[in-house]
């Protein structure tokens, strides 16, 4: 466009200037038409340019551009969040600055440099700095274009740290696996359906003494027990319905010889449910089974013990109770379980042993006793028990054991054994006393013994049947000693009497010979005390006597006994039925006179052939020794 | 054949025994005290001891207690003619520490095989 800087002229050179003004303003018009063109072009540049800025800006990973020499030109939000710089701070800086430090990110630096140079892209996955120095993973799309007349490489950023993450908690999770199977020591294989080995763990392979190689295909039935093999293959059987999994115990040839395994087998089915093969985690329960072996040994020793053992719970509640136990006391099992062992004492102190029972196997000592017992059907016993405390592994109280024995039998032994020492010891003391009088009876006795021999000897041979056999039998009938057993039963707790011992034993002694003299081919002389009341009526039967207490003394012998009138007599002085050389028919007037003396009174009862009873009656002093009434007869 | 052990302390007594044991077809040996006794059934123990009580040296009470604790098996016949009021005494003693029969001086030869008869 060309402008005139002249002013204008009037007349012809108005018309001129009116010509330029036309071309002035159609020349503005298409300036301004151009201007608005331009405007509009401009604009929908812009419009562009927007667009793709948000596509930029919102895209999901990290996009940036940079030139050939590595500077950075453009980022987006996505790459500087990743990385951790602001935009102005990224555009600072040069590629090189994300890699991490060392040759062999220079290496792949100069690498991927070069592959954009000859290929014009490059993808790769490199592990890239982030601001704070923290390492990134990323997966790298590299593109070059040519921009104008500069080469500009357009790069996408893929952050795979997630990715990665999930890889390698896999490959940890795998391992881990690994290292479960390898280090276990449980067995664990993998069969076909034949049964051929697919998988066997180390553990297996250290027990059968093999190599995987040697396992591998073979099948495994070979290794278990011939007595096994069926039942193991029957309870495979299980495996091929649900739930697919079964459970077998078996015994196998290790490198340690004959072991019980006991496996769990589980199918493993495939898409349409069949079997593809079956997994087994077994482990060797040997000890297992021999400590249940020795466990249901001892089980069975404690059930059939002779003493009877009681267990409770520390609570003292019955947990467990034997065979002898039911037996002695009558009780059921299901009785006594769960009660405390309290009701089978018997003892009037019951409660205070039961404590002094807890108090000593509570501190950790084993108590021990004797005590009365009873039993289901209200009998009693003496028992003798002994209580411990169990321990587990880590030295707790677990239990308390109580072993029990009846000793009712053993204490009467006891007892006897006491008593017949008491007798020896009496028998030694009396033998010094006795000697005397027993030593001329132990004499003649034993010359009497030869004197019958050899008189039975005399009468069994030829002279028994001549004239000889007479006096010999004579001999004979002079050495057979009367046999008088004496029977006593003494009232132990009888009341005194006030009297004269000396003449009573006199009493006693005549009445004592009279019954031998009543008794020549022997007999039983029986003496009998006994501390009776005699009321009114009861007094009657005796001549004057008060009622009141009495002790009375019977002499009874089983001899000829007496007529009325002998009976009648009896008590008389000089009264006898003895020849002259036998008697002084004093005896039983001296016996009636010293009885009266007493205060008491005689009876006698008595019939031919039938024996005879003497009743003395002396009146009882009260309050001196002991008095157990009776009712007289 | 049976082994019968004799203790007696008195020679006559121990003749009689013999014979009546033997006419019956036993064998005999014989002890005149406890010790000797012990030792003898120590040696051979008899089929059957006739123990008699009251000897001199150890006497038959303890010997029979001895015996029956090293031979809970012993068969032992006690004999006394006593040496206390009643021979019984040392008898019943005898009979609870461990002798199988008892047998009171004097007796009859039926007597003695019948508690001889009945302890083979």
């Amino acid at each position: 466009m060309a402008v005139s800087d002249d002013p204008p002229k009037p007349g012809s050179g108005d018309q001129k200037l009116e010509g330029h003004m036309v071309e002035l303003q159609q020349t503005i018009e298409r300036l301004r038409m151009e201007i608005e063109e331009l405007k509009d072009s401009s604009q929908t540049l812009a419009g562009r340019e927007a667009k793709y800025r948000a596509l930029f800006e919102q895209a999901g990973d990290g996009l940036l551009v940079h030139d050939v020499d590595g500077n950075i030109l453009e980022v987006n939000r996505e790459l500087c969040a990743l990385f951790g710089y602001t935009r102005e701070e990224a555009l600072r800086l040069k590629i090189l600055d994300t890699y991490p430090p060392g040759k062999d990110s220079l290496d792949l630096y100069y690498r991927i440099q070069r592959r954009l140079i000859d290929e014009g892209q490059a993808n790769f996955t490199a592990e890239f700095v982030t601001k704070t120095g923290a390492r990134i993973s990323g997966e790298i799309s590299s593109r070059v274009s040519l921009t104008g007349d500069r080469k500009l490489v357009y790069t996408v950023f893929r952050d795979i740290a997630d990715r990665r993450r999930a890889e390698e908690a896999l490959e940890e999770s795998e391992s881990h696996y690994r290292l479960l199977v390898e280090n276990m020591t449980d067995l664990v294989v993998k069969v076909d359906r034949e049964g051929r080995f697919l998988f066997v763990s180390p553990s297996y392979c250290v027990l059968f003494g093999k190599t995987q190689e040697e396992l591998l295909g073979k099948t495994f039935m070979p290794l278990v027990h011939e007595e096994d093999r069926e039942p193991t293959a029957k309870a495979m059987e299980g495996l091929y319905r649900p739930p697919h999994c079964v459970c077998v115990e078996q015994r196998a040839m290790t490198r340690d010889g004959w072991r019980w395994l006991a496996w769990s087998d589980t199918a493993v089915l495939g898409d349409h449910g069949e079997v593809d093969a079956i997994i087994g985690v077994g482990r060797d329960v040997t000890e297992q089974r021999e400590a249940e072996e020795q466990s249901r040994f001892l089980s069975t020793v404690a059930q059939q013990a002779t003493d009877s053992i009681i267990v409770t719970d520390t609570a003292f509640r019955i947990t467990f109770v034997n065979q002898a136990v039911t037996r002695l006391y009558g009780y059921s099992t299901e009785e006594m379980m769960g009660r405390t062992p309290d009701f089978l004492n018997a003892e009037p102190d019951a409660p205070r042993i039961q404590q002094e029972l807890y108090d000593t196997i509570t501190s950790g000592e084993t108590y021990q006793r004797e005590s009365v017992n009873r039993r289901k059907d209200g009998t009693t016993f003496v028992c003798e028990f002994k209580v411990s405390p169990m321990f587990d592994s880590d030295g707790k109280v677990v239990s308390y054991v109580s072993a029990q024995r009846d000793i009712t039998e053993r204490k009467r032994s006891e007892a006897v054994r006491l008593q017949l020492r008491e007798q020896l010891l009496q028998a030694q003391k009396l033998e010094s006393v006795g000697r005397l009088a027993g030593g001329v009876a132990h004499d003649l006795n034993n010359l009497l013994a030869p004197i019958l021999g050899y008189s039975d000897l005399l009468l069994e041979g030829p002279a028994g049947a001549d004239a000889a056999g007479e006096p010999v039998r004579e001999i004979r009938k002079a050495a057979v000693r009367e046999d008088i057993a004496i029977d006593l039963a003494l009232d132990p707790g009888l009341p005194s009497v006030k009297g004269d011992a000396g003449q009573l034993e006199q009493v006693v002694l005549n009445l004592a010979v009279n019954a031998q003299d009543a008794m020549p081919e022997g007999g039983v002389l029986a003496f009998a005390t006994e501390g009776l009341e005699l009321d009114p009526d009861g007094a009657e039967k005796y001549d004057g006597l008060p009622a009141g207490p009495y002790v009375q003394l019977l002499v009874k012998d089983t001899g000829s006994g007496m007529d009325e009138d002998t009976r009648a007599h009896l008590f008389e002085p000089f009264y006898t039925t003895k020849g002259i050389e036998a008697g002084t028919g004093l005896g039983l007037a001296m016996v009636y006179g010293i009885v009266k003396q007493h205060g008491g009174d005689v009876v006698v009862e008595s019939e031919p052939g039938r024996g005879t009873t003497f009743r003395i009656l002396l009146p009882a002093e009260r309050g001196l020794g002991t008095w157990d009434a009776h009712p007289a007869r | 054949m049976t082994n019968i052990l004799i203790v007696d302390d008195e020679p006559c007594i121990r003749t009689l025994l013999r014979r009546f044991l033997e006419m019956e077809g036993h064998t005999v040996s014989e002890a005149t005290d406890g010790d000797e006794a012990l030792k003898a059934y120590r040696a051979d123990p008899a089929d059957l001891v006739l123990m008699d009580i009251v000897m001199p040296g150890k006497e038959g009470i303890e010997t029979i207690m001895q015996m029956c604790r090293e031979f809970p098996q012993a068969k032992i016949v006690a004999i006394s003619g006593g040496g206390l009021n009643r021979p019984q005494n040392y008898l019943q003693i005898a009979e609870q520490l461990g002798a199988k029969r008892t047998l009171t001086k004097p007796f009859s030869r039926e007597e003695l095989l019948a508690a001889v008869r009945e302890l083979l």
